[in-house]
């Protein structure tokens, strides 16, 4: 299996595992650690690294801070644009 | 032949990859001129956040152009990718100044009033990575360059998307814990 087979594979049981409730999540890991040892394993090494993640703050800040302009005031011109788009329509 | 945005979007979109990197170029063209631009206007009180750049750049587009994107969330993802590019090339340029001890003063002032952000490394890594995500499910790393590098709220992206704010925050989850096993292997 491949890098992006793997990384396939995990978005489709990510998308399982996180609707469910931790009780039923488990009840379910249960079941695919027999049916599917090796995706089971990567999952449970995944959801285990979450908590960690979180306290690493990974990607919890943007990216850089405003593009060396100063900091963020919105002129009417700008404003216009966010309600337009609020709305759906096209300016 | 010249090619709108707008068509471009639209070839990109049936499939077309060379009118995808001729979009993206045009986009990141389009994001770069908008904020060179505000640089040079100056004014200490006068300033760019991202989200605020992508809109700016979508009233552009469509005045010039006269066209309507068939939904703005197709534009803004597109558009949002570029800005990925836009935010890593301006984070190199200051580490690049750091290095040369020429980053003191800024059109907004003192540079230590802008934050450092994310390491430049770091960001060319996830750059990679979201690279790897796109091939595997574009949406999700399209989620990663609005919220991350371009600032969208959940809120906001829920409502772009048409989705619950709790579908959103799924997504990111699933999204962040897929960044974090490519980046294991990279």
């Amino acid at each position: 299996m491949t890098g992006t087979e793997l990384l396939a594979a995990l978005g489709a049981l990510l998308n399982q595992a996180l609707d469910l409730t931790p009780g039923e999540r488990e009840t379910w890991l249960a079941r695919l650690r027999i049916e599917q040892p090796a995706h089971a394993a990567e999952l449970d090494a995944l959801l285990a690294a979450e908590a960690d993640l979180d306290s690493r703050g990974f990607l919890s800040e943007q990216a850089i801070g405003p593009l060396e302009y100063g900091l963020g005031r919105e002129d009417a011109r700008v404003r216009e644009v966010r309600r337009l788009l609020a709305q759906g329509g096209h300016p | 032949v010249d090619l709108s945005i707008a068509q471009l979007i639209q070839t990109a979109e049936a499939g077309d990859g060379a009118a995808a990197d001729q979009l993206f170029a045009a986009l990141y063209s389009e994001l770069h001129g908008i904020a060179e631009r505000q640089l040079h206007r100056g004014g200490s009180d006068l300033t760019l956040g991202t989200t605020t750049l992508l809109h700016e750049a979508y009233l552009n587009i469509s005045e010039r152009e006269g066209v309507q994107f068939a939904t703005r969330g197709q534009f803004l993802a597109y558009a949002a990718r570029s800005m990925r590019g836009l935010m890593i090339d301006y984070a190199r340029r200051r580490r690049a100044k750091k290095r040369g001890g020429e980053f003191h003063i800024t059109s907004s002032g003192v540079d230590s009033a802008v934050p450092d952000g994310v390491p430049v490394q770091e960001l060319e890594q996830l750059d990679r990575a979201l690279h790897t995500l796109a091939s595997v499910d574009r949406e999700l790393a399209e989620l990663v360059d609005l919220h991350f590098f371009c600032g969208f709220s959940f809120v906001e992206l829920a409502e772009l998307r048409g989705v619950s704010e709790r579908t959103v925050q799924r997504d990111w989850r699933k999204a962040r814990l897929l960044l974090h096993r490519t980046l294991q292997d990279s």
